[in-house]
């Protein structure tokens, strides 16, 4: 074995596990569960700084400076989503009683659990 | 995200390994004053390429300026001796052989390693016997009375130092960077200073050898057993093989010992994500900051590992010919000045003042087997002596 042969060996190896990653990343989907599922008899905390994808009906939509919060409910159990500098298309999704699938980050900001939302998609019911 | 995350953390462990003297704990600490584990508590693969691929490229300092970590410990020895044949292009090259293959080996490993620690987890006993019967034999493999006494007396003198320095925190922050820089590589890079010995002019033709799987493979295994047991480094499994096995050549000898190191990098992320167990700072560090949980995703680890000791070999083989051409280009003198004196830079902010007075005494310990024509590696006995005292 010589320099160039280990470099090709190696070249070959990373293209391969770079596709292989990046295979699995595109079609990989995070855990989903229903909002009043997920806030009341999961262990929600174990989820916390990880994507999941939350299902429920949307309530009190708000524009802030340029970012959209809501609320995605299930009966009276509700988690808040933001969308940070969110898009047109974003903005016509999200109204009152739409339900939707959310897809984010479920982070604590200000002691409040929320989800930072990364893709919205529609719920057929 | 993840790839951008992986090449980021690549190109930052590339860098840092190339700083002689500096450890992936004291890296992790390095974070900690930056802030970038609170600023970034969820990109966990990103760390663990900086881990990895701060390990591959620190054997370029390890090889070229004879400056190790306690991870690259024992590659210095044969290494070093390459260096002086002009053959440091090859030392590097036998360092990412065993890299690359050690990583595949130990990722396949992995479910043997999960059965062991389940059986064998607290099963010590063995293991310091290796210890003592290392010691042992580095007493015993002198000829004379004399020279069993000064190769014990070194022994003592370095446990001591360790006694004195691992197992009581009270004097020194972060011992094995103080410690380690001044018993292996001080003594050296001031000879090299001092002296301006014949300048050794490193070959450029292109390095060949054989692979040595079986040697890789042997350093994955070993370190395996070492790794269950805390306080053991990947030094100490390197010097308890060596002396089971001691027929391997030079480049055996380099390849064995990179295996060893990248291994128990690897073995040591898994017994964290597996059983919460940390054998290395730097994942304490990362544990403490919620980065490491045990819902991990094994297949992207292993793709994430592998990924990143072949994008990180891949810069050492691009740059390689870069490196032997700045050693050979430049005036070596000059190179040992900066090195010690990085060297001491990163000892005094990590460490403080108090580290003054151990570097000058391991410093003077270090001198030791040089006055008394004994091999460096007994020095070893400043981390064997304090581990087999935890056991006793």
């Amino acid at each position: 074995m010589n320099v160039v042969y280990l470099r090709r060996l190696v070249i070959i190896v990373s293209v391969i596990s770079l596709f292989l990653l990046s295979t699995y990343t595109y079609y990989y989907s995070p855990p989903s569960f229903s909002v009043s599922d997920f806030i009341h008899t999961m262990d929600s905390d174990k989820y916390l700084e990880k994507t999941i994808s939350l299902s429920g009906t949307i309530r009190d939509p708000l524009v802030k400076e340029n970012h959209l919060f809501f609320k995605v409910c299930s009966g009276a159990t509700c988690v808040l989503g933001v969308i940070f500098n969110y898009k047109d298309f974003q903005k016509q999704m999200v109204f009152n009683n739409q339900t939707i699938k959310v897809t984010g980050k479920y982070t604590i900001f200000n002691k409040q659990k929320e989800i930072i939302v990364s893709r919205l998609d529609y719920v057929n019911t | 995200m993840l790839i951008l995350e992986i090449i980021i953390g690549v190109f930052l462990g590339f860098v840092l390994g190339l700083v002689p003297n500096l450890h992936i704990n004291t890296i992790g600490f390095l974070f900690i004053l930056v802030g970038l584990l609170s600023l970034y508590p969820q990109n966990l693969f990103f760390f663990i390429s900086v881990a990895v691929s701060q390990l591959v490229s620190s054997f370029v300092p390890s090889c070229l300026f004879g400056v190790p970590n306690d991870q690259t410990i024992l590659t210095i020895f044969p290494t070093h001796k390459l260096f002086l044949e002009g053959k440091a292009k090859l030392a590097i090259f036998l360092c990412m052989v065993g890299c690359f293959f050690g990583v595949f080996f130990s990722l396949l490993l992995l479910p043997i390693l999960f059965l062991i620690f389940n059986v064998l987890g607290s099963f010590s006993f063995f293991i310091y016997s290796a210890i003592l019967f290392v010691l042992l034999m580095f007493v015993f493999e002198a000829k004379d009375l004399k020279n069993k006494l000064a190769s014990l007396s070194i022994i003592v003198i370095s446990g001591a130092l360790g006694v004195l320095t691992l197992k009581t925190s009270y004097f020194l922050k972060e011992p094995l960077l103080v410690c380690i820089f001044g018993l292996f590589a001080a003594p050296f890079l001031l000879i090299a200073i001092f002296n301006n010995p014949k300048k050794v002019f490193q070959k450029e033709e292109t390095p060949k050898s054989s692979v040595y799987f079986f040697t890789s493979l042997l350093g994955v295994f070993s370190s395996m057993f070492i790794i269950l047991i805390p306080s053991f480094s990947s030094a100490q499994a390197g010097l308890v093989v060596s002396k089971i096995k001691n027929n391997l050549s030079s480049n055996e000898y380099i390849v064995l010992f990179s295996s060893i190191a990248i291994s128990s990098l690897i073995f040591s992320f898994f017994l964290a994500f597996t059983f919460f167990k940390s054998r290395l700072g730097y994942i304490v560090v990362l544990r403490s900051f919620d980065i490491i949980t045990l819902n991990i995703n094994w297949l992207v680890f292993c793709l994430v590992v592998v990924i990143s000791v072949c994008l990180s070999v891949l810069l050492v083989l691009l740059f390689i010919d870069d490196f032997i051409l700045f050693v050979n280009n430049s005036n070596h003198r000059a190179i040992n000045i900066v090195v010690f004196l990085i060297s001491v830079f990163i000892i005094f902010s990590i460490s403080g003042k108090s580290s003054l007075i151990f570097l000058l005494l391991s410093m003077f310990i270090g001198f030791l087997p040089i006055i008394f024509n004994k091999r460096r590696v007994i020095l070893m006995s400043y981390i064997m002596i304090p581990t087999l005292l935890y056991y006793i």
